[in-house]
């Protein structure tokens, strides 16, 4: 699981999440869009945690292109945000899809949204819906 | 009869609470150069006497202790705010690891030193406790604000609320964050002084979102303001509002760790 999130307090949140409650999972941290993109193609990794409001590309620019890649096809995807309503209209078109978790409820949302993605994985169906 | 005499100078209070009596001692000279009332109390149940007798500016506290431990005395401020008041708390102790400085962070200690602790770095604390204790003085918080004294009501709130009810999860989390607004606290500065209005926005919207998640919802609605003020490019309104947000931070932050060296 790759998360490409510039802030270092949610980065935190959601490493000490995962250590919880996926002891299993690998966690690789990304700071910003740039290395995110750099990190994605070197790991191919099963599942992406992406923020929307990062220095260098932005998520949805950065969900765009690697959508484009056929190499990213089987990835899950899990868009972190602190925009809602308004603040993230303009980045709708990339988003189609897309479970979005808004960041206060991390704890209690994201979880269930990366179990169901591991388990796509795991699925011959491939992605879920 | 004596009508004509002044009250005595209000000097900052400061309490001492440490069982080993040569410790004492030397905190009390490492402080004498501090215009202070030092009280000094040998356990945790006469320190609460004390604080019960008047109100601290900074508690410096040991954590094992026979009797009442520094952890009792932290637990019993927490569950009456009003004994500790506006006072800074700064836990001694040997072998703070991160899960016993994650638990002292939920209880509220301010800063936590490591014993042996260097009598300057002790010094240095005591002085930043009683500036900050001063601004408290002159300047309150904003009437909106969430006082130190709901900050353990609106932990609860948000723990459920946020944290699934995970206290642990909470108070790791919050320990990160305490540790983090150091580092938020330099970008804020070279982001102001570069003139660089999207990274303060970016640093402030960031903010915005874990004051909220922490339950300090007046600093927060502060990283709101001032994120607006950045994304107009307001310089005006965004220099007095981070210097409003630094003061905030300033007070929570735990001080990071020493550069690793080499």
């Amino acid at each position: 699981v790759l998360l490409i999130e510039d802030s270092r307090h949610f980065q935190n949140l959601v490493t000490l999440l995962v250590r919880q409650q996926f002891p299993e999972v690998a966690l690789h941290v990304a700071d910003d869009g740039i290395a995110g993109l750099l990190l994605a193609g070197q790991l191919q990794p099963d599942v992406l945690l992406v923020d929307i409001l990062l220095p260098g590309i932005d998520g949805a620019a950065l969900i765009t292109s690697l959508r484009a890649h056929p190499a990213f096809g089987a990835c899950g995807l899990i868009v972190i945000t602190s925009l809602h309503g308004e603040g993230l209209a303009p980045y709708r078109h990339a988003l189609l899809g897309v479970p979005v978790v808004h960041k206060p409820m991390v704890v209690s949302e994201l979880p269930a949204l990366l179990a169901a993605a591991l388990a796509a994985l795991a699925s011959p169906a491939g992605r879920a819906p | 009869v004596n009508g004509v005499q002044t009250p005595p100078a209000a000097r900052p209070r400061v309490l001492l609470v440490e069982d080993d009596a040569a410790l004492r001692k030397l905190v009390a000279l490492v402080l004498e150069v501090l215009d202070i009332e030092l009280v000094s109390c040998a356990n945790g149940a006469d320190g609460l006497a004390e604080l019960r007798a008047a109100p601290v500016h900074v508690l410096i506290t040991d954590l094992m202790m026979p009797g009442l431990s520094g952890y009792d005395l932290l637990q019993a401020l927490a569950d009456a705010p009003a004994l500790r008041g506006t006072a800074r708390v700064l836990v001694c102790s040997a072998g703070l690891d991160a899960r016993a400085r994650a638990r002292l962070a939920l209880l509220g200690a301010w800063r936590m030193l490591d014993k042996p602790v260097s009598v300057q770095v002790l010094e240095d604390c005591v002085r930043e406790a009683l500036r900050l204790s001063a601004l408290d003085a002159s300047a309150p918080e904003p009437a909106s604000g969430v006082g130190e004294h709901d900050e353990a009501g609106a932990e609860q709130a948000v723990i459920s609320q946020y944290f699934a009810g995970q206290t642990a999860l909470f108070a790791a989390y919050r320990a990160d964050c305490l540790l983090q607004f150091a580092h938020d606290l330099q970008t804020g500065d070279r982001a102001l002084a570069a003139r660089d209005a999207p990274a303060v926005q970016r640093l402030a919207h960031n903010l915005k979102s874990v004051l909220r998640m922490l339950g300090r919802e007046a600093a927060a609605a502060q990283a709101k303001a001032l994120e607006n003020a950045a994304a107009r490019a307001d310089w005006g309104e965004m220099a007095p509002g981070w210097d409003g947000l630094r003061r905030q931070l300033t007070r929570w932050a735990l001080p990071a760790p020493p550069p690793v060296p080499g």
